[in-house]
């Protein structure tokens, strides 16, 4: 397994390659998911990026936002799809199942954007997990619905963290981008 | 038809434990994320155990955090464990860091800010093997408080894409601490048992873990300075 240093410094040298893609799929070891996610909503790869939207699929904002707070100074402002976590006008978010409704999340993230001037990329930290909770036939689906939401530039860029646990989930990212990075060998 | 609509569903990752025979017992390794309890009376192996698990992560390139209860100073444990073998000193205070919890716990006994402190560590650290040893003693310390901290603790815990071993001391009159097992994925007793000729053996059960397929009964196991071995099939 490749150790901590190794997959951000592979990382950091390889944002050339996808600072410029609109569609990105970012294959981490899948021990390293938080650091390789927190690595790219941090990184300069977001274009001219107030925001950043992060989807963090299974994982709770709270702990999600002290990692931020920490590691992430100076960086892009991350929203998350909880009203609580975030600004007042993200009471246009009325409901958020995440986890095993994932299209939902997809449009309440954009939502949280706010204008549709504004500017934002969103980050899903840890695609592979939905795995776990959802059918294929959603997991496309959700897929399909961030496309959509980029055609409609609700949203500017999607980067897709994941990783080699499930080949068809990694097989639909494949597909869905245009610009690909493996961390994980 | 279920086959096919979960054809895509993501399997386990898991992570080497460090002791020789155990993975074999359970799938390869522990689940990655998940919690464990290590229990057993004073004596079986259970710092042990917890030092393998962290010095293997070390060599697998991952990062450790090692929060200690203990009442004794680090360094005198330090003493004794850098004679075990597999202890490599290059890793402490890098890839294995060290957290004394004592001395926070005779001042502070506030469940909740106990563990905003450990999460402060965790944050900083960003480990993926934790170790708590022994997390039994907070009960003395913080006393009725212990439950809301064990919930909180393990829900917070479960957050953290991490493999958290918790140590316990098992007391006579139980078989194991129970209420620690209730917030665990996995429950791995060491005990104490009489060989035929009398003599004391000791020996390591399984008794839950979630989603793995894992060996049942107890097996020999043996802590010298190589650490914990087990010995799979022996009984």
């Amino acid at each position: 397994m490749p150790n901590v240093q190794a997959v951000v410094s592979k990382l950091r040298q390889s944002l050339p390659l996808i600072r410029d893609a609109r569609k990105v799929a970012v294959i981490a070891p899948p021990t390293l998911m938080n650091h390789v996610s927190l690595y790219l909503v941090c990184a300069p790869i977001h274009p001219d990026a107030g925001k950043v939207l992060y989807l963090s699929v299974d994982r709770p904002n709270r702990s999600l936002a002290r990692l931020f707070d920490r590691h992430c100074n100076g960086g892009p402002q991350v929203l998350f799809g909880n009203p609580e976590m975030d600004e007042p006008r993200s009471g246009e978010v009325a409901c958020i199942t995440g986890l095993f409704a994932p299209k939902l999340m997809v449009d309440a993230l954009s939502n949280l954007s706010g204008s549709p001037e504004s500017r934002a990329s969103m980050v899903v930290g840890n695609l592979s997990a939905l795995g776990f909770y959802n059918s294929n036939d959603r997991i496309k689906e959700f897929l399909r619905r961030i496309d959509e939401k980029l055609k409609e530039q609700a949203i500017t860029k999607a980067v897709l963290v994941t990783d080699r646990t499930s080949g068809y989930i990694l097989s639909l990212a494949r597909e869905f981008s245009e610009a690909e990075l493996d961390l994980s060998g | 038809m279920a086959d096919k609509v979960n054809a895509g569903a993501s399997d386990f990752v898991r992570i080497k434990s460090g002791i020789p025979g155990l993975d074999q017992m359970m799938e390869g390794g522990f689940p990655f994320p998940s919690t464990i309890l290590v229990a057993g009376s004073a004596g079986t192996g259970k710092t042990t155990f917890a030092l393998q698990f962290l010095m293997q992560g070390a060599r697998d390139g991952e990062q450790g955090l090692y929060f200690t209860t203990l009442s004794e100073p680090t360094q005198w444990m330090m003493r004794f464990a850098s004679r075990l073998e597999f202890i490599n000193k290059d890793f402490l205070g890098k890839e294995v860091k060290y957290v004394e919890l004592g001395n926070y716990l005779r001042d502070e006994k506030d469940p909740r800010k106990l563990i905003d402190f450990m999460e402060e560590h965790i944050t900083e650290v960003m480990p993926q093997r934790i170790v708590v040893d022994p997390i039994t003693v907070i009960e003395e310390l913080i006393g009725g408080n212990y439950r809301t901290f064990l919930y909180e603790l393990a829900t917070r815990l479960k957050n953290w894409q991490a493999v958290s071993v918790l140590t316990g001391e098992v007391l006579p009159d139980q078989p194991y601490p129970v209420q620690v097992s209730y917030i665990t994925d996995t429950v791995i007793l060491l005990s104490y048992g009489l060989s035929p000729e009398g003599g004391r053996r000791k020996y390591l059960e399984i008794l839950k873990m979630r989603g793995t397929g894992h060996t049942t009964g107890r097996h020999l196991f043996d802590v010298s300075r190589n650490g914990v071995s087990v010995q799979a099939g022996l009984r």
